[in-house]
């Protein structure tokens, strides 16, 4: 089994396309290599904000269980996948009075982390404390749980801030930790060695890079791969996941970023977080 | 210079500045400025001129650009307009050379055969004969591709990676005679894009096969001494979310750097 066919966070709910249904979202996961899949929503999604306009389910705890059913009705017409159901927590979803059924419909769960614009001491906290969450809300529902897209608007901020590629950079290969762990404003090391010693996995997200792609010059996408470096040298187990929200065959969808697996010489079989859902390696 | 610096396609869209803006905070240095362009006398275009320009539209854009050039002094502004399949470019009258200061066209996209796609170069060096102006021959396995992917043909069964790809494996992939396209190109001395756009249209297929096989060919038509031509396809853009970048991967992969890059003797680009 190959990276690119593991993706645990695929948005296939609330924002699913207008017209396209969860079997067409499922279609595309096939068609494109997936092979492991963690169907995934906002949590916000379903009531704690609700929002205007048709949705695809009812915005309550009802319409997130109608989500699954309708999920596992599509489970025989992919029996070469391995589906899981894995709603996103916000940062701010209130996981002490997480009703139940959330919890019993759930295979795993993925925390979004929060952001802040603080100095580097006060986010790197901030990021510790979002590790204890994930733990306290994999040790509250039982369930595993991960950490998603750990810098990404931390890093677009500072980057929309101003801190801009260095005068004659000279490539990946030249990219020092402290310069990284400046760019973000992380302790990464810090962040890294306390994901270890709570057994907290975090993805690497193909959003994330997709973004970074978009501001051209090499050395963002260089500085998000070199960060992922330092956590897989400390030990982190990292997951693989698009984050994909829609998609337009031949034009659009986030795809898995293997080439950051790659780099870091990370194979199917070392993602131990598949261990903890009962995903099968081939 | 980095081939990230060097754009030659990329689109100005509702406000150039904002474009030009966005292309100097994405360290593009050297800028082609483009808009699919129309001809009033020799055809219509469904859309109108919502997406394609007039010689008017692109006349006023021209003057724009020429304008702007003082507000980012440490760009290289060009604008080429994206001549379509369909377009009749024997009717670029004097107007539309003298305001171009190159040209690329676009492959047909319904079209694909081995004859069909060495039509193309064959195209490209006629618009450059008739205008005078060097001319690329923008993206042209991307409609291909897609359609191909479109069609059914899937990655093979136990895929072993891009070392595994021979050229053999590519040309069918592809379905057409790449080294028979890479002569053509070569002997008119027609360049060839290498596209970003295109890239992140593959990559939404996940599987590497497919973007590996688009590399191959680059790869091939590298081998075979085709000059290339780094462009994005920029078609609007969020920063920080959205927006094609330059495939400067592709071009580390070939080992061509900015250096490398013989359209921007032929277009009066320096080198930074």
């Amino acid at each position: 089994m190959h990276v690119f066919e593991i993706d645990l966070h695929y948005h296939a709910g609330q924002e699913r396309r207008e017209n396209k249904s969860l079997r067409d979202y499922i279609d595309f996961a096939h068609m494109t290599g997936r092979k492991i899949l963690g169907i995934t929503d906002h949590d916000t999604r379903y009531g704690t904000r609700l929002r205007e306009g048709p949705q695809h389910y009812p915005q309550s705890i009802e319409g997130m269980m109608q989500y699954r059913q309708d999920l596992d009705e599509l489970r025989s017409d992919f029996p070469s996948m391995q589906i899981f159901f894995a709603p996103e927590l916000s940062s701010v979803f209130e996981y002490k009075t997480m009703d139940d059924r959330i919890i019993d419909i759930s295979d795993y769960f993925i925390c979004e982390p929060a952001s802040n614009h603080e100095e580097m001491e006060l986010y790197t906290e901030l990021m510790i404390s979002e590790l204890e969450r994930t733990k306290a809300i994999a040790n509250h529902t039982g369930k595993p749980t991960y950490m998603a897209h750990p810098f990404r608007y931390r890093l677009l901020n500072r980057i929309s801030e101003g801190r801009t590629l260095p005068e004659g950079y000279m490539g990946a290969c030249s990219m020092t930790d402290e310069e990284v762990m400046e760019l973000i404003g992380l302790d990464i090391v810090a962040f890294a060695d306390h994901a270890v010693s709570l057994g907290v996995a975090i993805e690497i997200n193909g959003g994330t890079h997709y973004r970074l792609r978009s501001f051209n010059a090499p050395y963002y996408l260089d500085a998000l791969r070199h960060a992922f470096k330092i956590l897989h040298r400390r030990g982190v187990s990292l997951v693989p996941a698009s984050d994909l929200h829609g998609f337009a065959p031949g034009q659009s969808g986030l795809s898995v970023p293997k080439e950051t697996f790659e780099m870091l010489g990370i194979t199917a079989r070392d993602i131990g977080f598949l261990n903890q859902i009962g995903a099968k390696v081939e | 210079m980095k081939i990230h610096q060097i754009d030659l396609h990329c689109h100005a869209g509702k406000s150039l500045k904002e474009t030009l803006s966005f292309a100097h905070s994405t360290w593009r240095r050297i800028v082609g400025i483009t808009e699919v362009v129309y001809n009033e006398k020799t055809e219509t275009f469904e859309n109108g001129s919502q997406n394609a320009l007039s010689l008017e539209d692109f006349l006023q854009l021209r003057a724009e650009v020429d304008q702007l050039k003082s507000e980012f002094p440490d760009m290289q502004l060009f604008l080429a307009p994206e001549i379509s399949a369909a377009f009749d470019y024997t009717a670029l009258d004097d107007q539309w050379i003298a305001a171009s200061d190159y040209f690329f066209c676009l492959p047909e996209e319904d079209k694909i055969t081995t004859e069909c796609m060495l039509s193309q170069p064959e195209r490209a060096h006629a618009i450059s004969r008739h205008t005078g102006k060097s001319t690329f021959l923008a993206y042209p396995f991307r409609s291909l591709w897609i359609s191909r992917i479109q069609a059914g043909h899937r990655a093979p069964e136990k895929y072993a990676g891009p070392k595994g790809l021979t050229d053999e494996a590519v040309i069918s992939a592809l379905g057409f005679d790449l080294h028979a396209f890479a002569h053509m190109a070569v002997s008119l001395g027609v360049a060839v894009e290498i596209n970003g756009e295109t890239y992140s249209r593959i990559r939404s297929y996940n599987h590497p096969y497919y973007y590996d096989v688009l590399q191959r060919a680059y790869e091939i038509l590298h081998r075979r001494g085709v000059s290339l031509v780094p462009g994005s396809g920029l078609r609007g853009f969020r920063p920080g979310k959205s927006g094609f970048a330059v495939p400067e991967e592709t071009f580390e992969i070939l080992g061509i750097s900015g250096s490398d890059i013989r359209f921007l003797d032929q277009i009066g680009a320096k080198r930074i």
